[in-house]
């Protein structure tokens, strides 16, 4: 009984593809001078079977086709392919295996070969059109526009298979409308769901139910944005095992129920937390989820960061306030975090600084890309020198960096001297890319900020600052052509560097102006977690 | 153990009776008997999930849409990985080599690779259909449309009005 039924759904759905518009004869007769023997494929409509399942042995060379599948059940016309009398080898695999052996090889391929597929002949346009292109759907409501909310709704459900669906809303909704919204993720197997709320009067009155969601068992990847998460809590079953990626941006979620979603997550990869204003905590266990990416932006109530356990960690982004618990794992010889990116928007207090050296940042030895701003700059001349070489000490060394990024939100001569400190009280045998990112100067500040620098520069930097230098430079400028700023600082560089130009080149330094720092341009554009 | 062409419902009863591992008998659509181990059979998620529903082990499991040659080489990947193990590195070596070069010879035979691919489907024979979905698409992987179109022997027949639809696709993306 189930077999028959598993083949009812085998065959129809396999020989579909076998509909050849065209008259019979013509594609018989090329069938059969193009594969001799018994490689026909031989199409067997249900109903001629016998209850055994098997079919009378003479029709092993007829070329049966189901009359019943020749009729597309989506009402569009047949696939009117004509085929030619010459049609060649008939080694199409469109023609032959079902749909969605199809896609599956076309998962296989590269992107670009993927898309190349749906320009060979009409039933791979078809199949684009039908399926693989189209199983995303992004909706945008807006005030008396189609689709309402309810229309949404409406269309979701009729839609048979959905892998990312994104609803942004711009006008009134429901919690009950995101509650719905959730199911039909559910039903249509959704892999990829982005919400987002756009009208600030809503997004207060509206509840996100995490919960709920844990019905949409297929869901890979999560991304709110401007949503509140309700309070709502999870019975123990309530599980996302197949999610491996959240995104909160301007969620307003409390810490423990962050907490309780990531236990929930025991394939969870990449966590990333933008502007969301109400947590307090990040803290995840050693015992959970293999995290490998972790991104935090901008959440200005945050005091606490603890993934000392996560050795599964590749990389952390931190943007926002200095926090003084800020435990990160250790980056021992094997372990894979090797990519930092630290920026504080504010100062870092130096005395601090020893204990958050000493407890919270792990032996930084073997990170292969580190990034950080000039507020942290800072912190290395403003110890006194007995207290540099004990407290840099908990730093380690930088044995194994690659790529230094310096964040400068400022361009004074101080600044310069930072650098200067900073690359000289380190060791870095293995960088090969030193990227500076300058503040895009405005116009009317430009002269007045020039002669500033400059006037502090003939005082400034001390000479021997670059004398313990190992790092061997090659100045590769590749600057903005509509600053100023790096013209000034090719000066003030090359003025200090021209020692180190008789080495061989090794390092790469690169700048780049960045727009004037302000929170939001930061939490959206320099933080690229990708890059 | 593997193929037994012609064997019998009889015989396969008598078997099943021996001690150990049960046999499974898989009919093909032309009537033709293979009787394998349970071990091998259940490499097949359908026919796994009927036999655990308990049902029909003894009858055997007639397969409409299967025939005897495509089911032969069928049986002969789901023996292999089946009955054989893959604790150690030589023995899940030995497994690779063996995918590589059955993959090899259905590649040499289009129209065969896909009745495989269609029967690993049907039958829900995981790591054969991805076998053979691999190895369709390594053909397609790095070609012009062309090259393609001639590889498959696919005839073009995109209307002007289609290109035109795809032009604009593209100017979307």
């Amino acid at each position: 009984m189930a077999l028959e039924s598993a083949a009812a759904g085998g065959s129809g759905g396999a020989k579909r593809r076998r509909v050849e518009g065209g008259g019979d004869g013509g594609r018989g007769a090329a069938a059969a001078a193009e594969e001799e023997e018994e490689e026909v494929m031989v199409v067997v409509p249900l109903e001629a079977l016998p209850d055994d399942g098997l079919p009378a042995a003479e029709e092993a060379d007829v070329m049966l086709v189901d009359l019943v599948e020749a009729l597309p059940d989506d009402g569009l016309p047949a696939a009117v392919a004509p085929v030619e009398a010459a049609a060649p080898v008939g080694e199409d695999p469109m023609v032959v295996i079902p749909d969605d052996a199809v896609l599956r090889i076309i998962s296989f391929l590269p992107l670009e070969s993927a898309i190349r597929t749906t320009v060979l002949s009409k039933e791979w346009l078809r199949l684009w059109k039908e399926d693989w292109g189209q199983k995303s759907r992004r909706y945008e409501i807006r005030a008396r526009c189609a689709p309402s909310v309810e229309g949404l709704l409406k269309i979701l459900e009729e839609e048979r298979r959905l892998e990312r669906l994104s609803v942004v809303v711009h006008t009134i909704m429901k919690s009950s409308h995101l509650r719905e919204i959730i199911e039909r993720s559910a039903d249509r197997r959704v892999e990829q769901l982005h919400v987002e709320l756009t009208n600030p009067n809503v997004v207060d009155k509206v509840r996100f139910h995490l919960p709920i969601l844990s019905r949409v068992i297929a869901l890979q990847h999560l991304s709110l944005r401007q949503i509140d998460v309700s309070k709502m809590r999870f019975t123990p079953q309530q599980r996302f095992n197949e999610l491996s990626e959240i995104c909160f941006h301007f969620v307003s979620i409390e810490s423990y129920m962050l907490r309780n979603v990531i236990t929930r997550c025991p394939n969870l990869r990449v966590l990333d937390l933008r502007s969301c204003f109400d947590l307090d905590a990040v803290a995840i266990s050693p015992g959970g989820p293999k995290l490998s990416s972790l991104t935090i932006a901008g959440c200005k109530h945050l005091n606490k960061v603890n993934v000392v356990g996560v050795t599964s960690l590749r990389s952390v982004f931190y943007s926002g306030r200095f926090l003084s618990s800020f435990y990160l794992p250790r980056t021992r010889r094997r372990s894979s975090f090797t990519n930092l990116y630290i920026c504080y928007d504010g100062p870092i207090i130096p005395m601090v600084f020893g204990k958050w050296a000493q407890d919270a940042l792990p032996k930084l030895s073997n990170l292969s890309n580190l990034t950080i701003c000039s507020n942290s700059l800072k912190i290395v001349p403003s110890l006194p020198d007995e207290e540099r070489t004990t407290q840099l000490k908990w730093l380690g060394g930088f044995r194994r960096l690659k790529e230094l990024q310096l964040l400068m939100f400022d361009i004074k001569a101080l600044n310069v001297f930072d650098i200067y400190t900073f690359l000289q009280s380190f060791h870095f045998p293995n960088l090969t890319k030193l990227f500076l990112q300058l503040p895009r100067i405005r116009e009317d500040v430009q002269e007045a900020v020039r002669e500033d620098v400059l006037q502090s520069m003939s005082e400034g930097v001390p000479e021997y600052a670059l004398d313990n230098l190992k790092v061997r430079f090659r100045w590769v400028w590749l600057f903005n052509k509509e600053t100023s700023s790096e013209e000034l600082w090719r000066v003030a560089l090359y003025k200090r560097a021209t020692p180190a130009l008789v080495q061989p080149s090794r390092v790469i330094l690169s700048l780049t102006a960045v727009g004037q720092q302000t929170e939001a341009k930061h939490q959206q554009d320099n933080l690229s977690p990708e890059s | 153990m593997a193929t037994g062409s012609g064997a019998a419902a009889a015989a396969a009863d008598a078997e099943e009776k021996e001690s150990g591992s049960r046999m499974i008998t898989l009919t093909s659509n032309e009537g033709k008997a293979f009787v394998v181990t349970e071990a091998s059979a259940r490499q097949s998620a359908t026919i796994r999930s009927m036999v655990d529903d308990g049902g029909c082990v003894d009858k055997g499991f007639p397969l409409p849409n299967v025939d005897s040659k495509t089911l032969a080489r069928v049986i002969q990947y789901c023996d292999e990985h089946g009955n054989k193990e893959a604790h150690t590195v030589d023995e899940r070596a030995a497994l690779a080599k063996f995918d590589k070069d059955f993959i090899a010879e259905l590649d040499a035979d289009k129209a065969f690779l896909y009745d495989v691919t269609m029967a690993a489907n049907y039958l829900h024979i995981q790591g054969l259909f991805a076998l053979t979905t691999q190895c369709i698409a390594d053909t397609i992987k790095g070609k012009t449309p062309e090259e393609i179109r001639t590889a498959f022997g696919i005839e073009y027949d995109l209307t002007a009005q289609d290109e035109e639809e795809i032009k604009e696709e593209d100017t979307h993306a």
